[in-house]
């Protein structure tokens, strides 16, 4: 079911949301996407949803904020199982290629990600559970436009995250654990203007 | 903190963006082949192989354990799991399909010439074909339906002022 809420959200973007009447997709827009990744650590991946702002401020540059939660991922070190769900807030440039059909972009920026670690460990003990973190996120992507209003795009991101891993002594072994992740992401973005 | 060589990826890769903007201007051949090294660039420096080929509306990219392709096609997707009731109320303009691993495919369908009543229509086909419709929401411009059978996930949306509507078809994270 969780796999169904940024689609939920695109869906009341694109339902909800007045017709514009811009010719094509320039200036301010706003959107919903969904992705998939799997932090170097994890046992396996999780789904990723989230919302994102764009301003095109130019036909080749744009700037894009988003913010994600990202689904439990499972690490185990030592035998134990932490698990570990985090919120990226991105911010990043893109810079469009536009070609005939679409336009296909580069997008590189910031992250700061907020990590909350459970499990076991973290309900029998008191220990701090959640650390902050900064990163960057480089990729690229592509932008359609099967209309004057909406986009949809689709990219594959890196995000190298630098997470202190400050948690205390008690659980020293996830201070190894890596968050740097391959993740594809696709979503709609409804321009306002 | 970042440091100061990634600040330098990041500003180079702005500049290689740019010039190979300027150097694909107005040739759309040069243009896809500029745009094709630029996309692999940018993914290779970001940690690995990568591979992206661009053919006229078509785009692949390649990197890591994931993948995305996009089509322009009329075609329902023939690979989709035959458990998706066919769309029959509109008209396919875009395929795109990500993968990562062995999680599974996403397909997000891009429809145009949506028919008056499809919403209702393809809820029936859903439910005839044993999905469970979790939601069927309308408005004055259109509507959206979430459902799930078994290992998939579906959500189909729809603005009809613009003429446009996205049926997506996941893994379930259940």
């Amino acid at each position: 079911m969780k796999t169904l809420w940024p689609l939920l959200v695109a869906s009341l973007a694109l339902t909800v949301l007045p017709a514009a009447a811009a010719a094509a997709p320039a200036g301010l827009g706003l959107g919903a996407h969904g992705g998939y990744g799997q932090s170097a650590d994890a046992e396996e991946g999780s789904p990723t949803v989230g919302a994102h702002l764009v301003l095109n401020v130019a036909s080749w540059l744009g700037v894009v904020g988003s913010v994600d939660f990202k689904f439990k991922e499972d690490l185990v070190e030592s035998g134990i199982d932490y698990d570990v769900e985090s919120y990226p807030i991105t911010l990043m440039g893109r810079v469009y290629l536009p070609l005939e059909s679409f336009s296909p972009y580069v997008a590189g920026g910031f992250e700061y990600r907020i990590i909350k670690y459970g499990g076991d460990l973290f309900e029998d003990f008191e220990v701090d559970d959640s650390e902050e973190a900064f990163g960057w996120v480089a990729g690229a992507g592509a932008a359609f436009n099967p209309s004057e209003s909406f986009e949809i795009f689709g990219e594959i991101l890196y995000e190298a995250i630098d997470a202190e891993r400050d948690l205390g002594n008690a659980i020293e072994d996830a201070e190894d654990f890596e968050y740097d992740q391959w993740s594809v992401r696709a979503g709609i973005t409804f321009y306002l203007n | 903190m970042l440091s100061g060589r990634r600040h330098l990826w990041i500003c180079g890769l702005v500049l290689i963006a740019s010039a190979a903007l300027v150097a694909g201007c107005g040739k759309k051949d040069s243009g896809e082949k500029v745009a094709e090294g630029m996309l692999e660039e940018a993914l290779e420096q970001s940690g690995g192989e990568a591979d992206v080929d661009i053919e006229g509306s078509d785009l692949t990219m390649e990197s890591g354990d994931v993948s995305l392709k996009s089509t322009a096609t009329a075609e329902w997707p023939g690979d989709l799991p035959a458990s998706v009731p066919r769309f029959a109320y509109g008209v396919p303009v875009r395929v795109t399909r990500t993968e990562q691993g062995t999680e599974g495919t996403t397909y997000g369908i891009a429809l145009k010439e949506i028919q008056t009543g499809a919403l209702d229509k393809y809820s029936a086909d859903l439910k005839a074909a044993g999905w469970e419709v979790l939601t069927t929401m309308t408005s004055g411009e259109g509507g959206t339906i979430m459902a799930k059978k078994d290992a998939l996930a579906l959500t189909f949306a729809y603005n009809e002022e613009e003429d446009f509507g996205n049926l997506a078809v996941m893994p379930n994270a259940d």
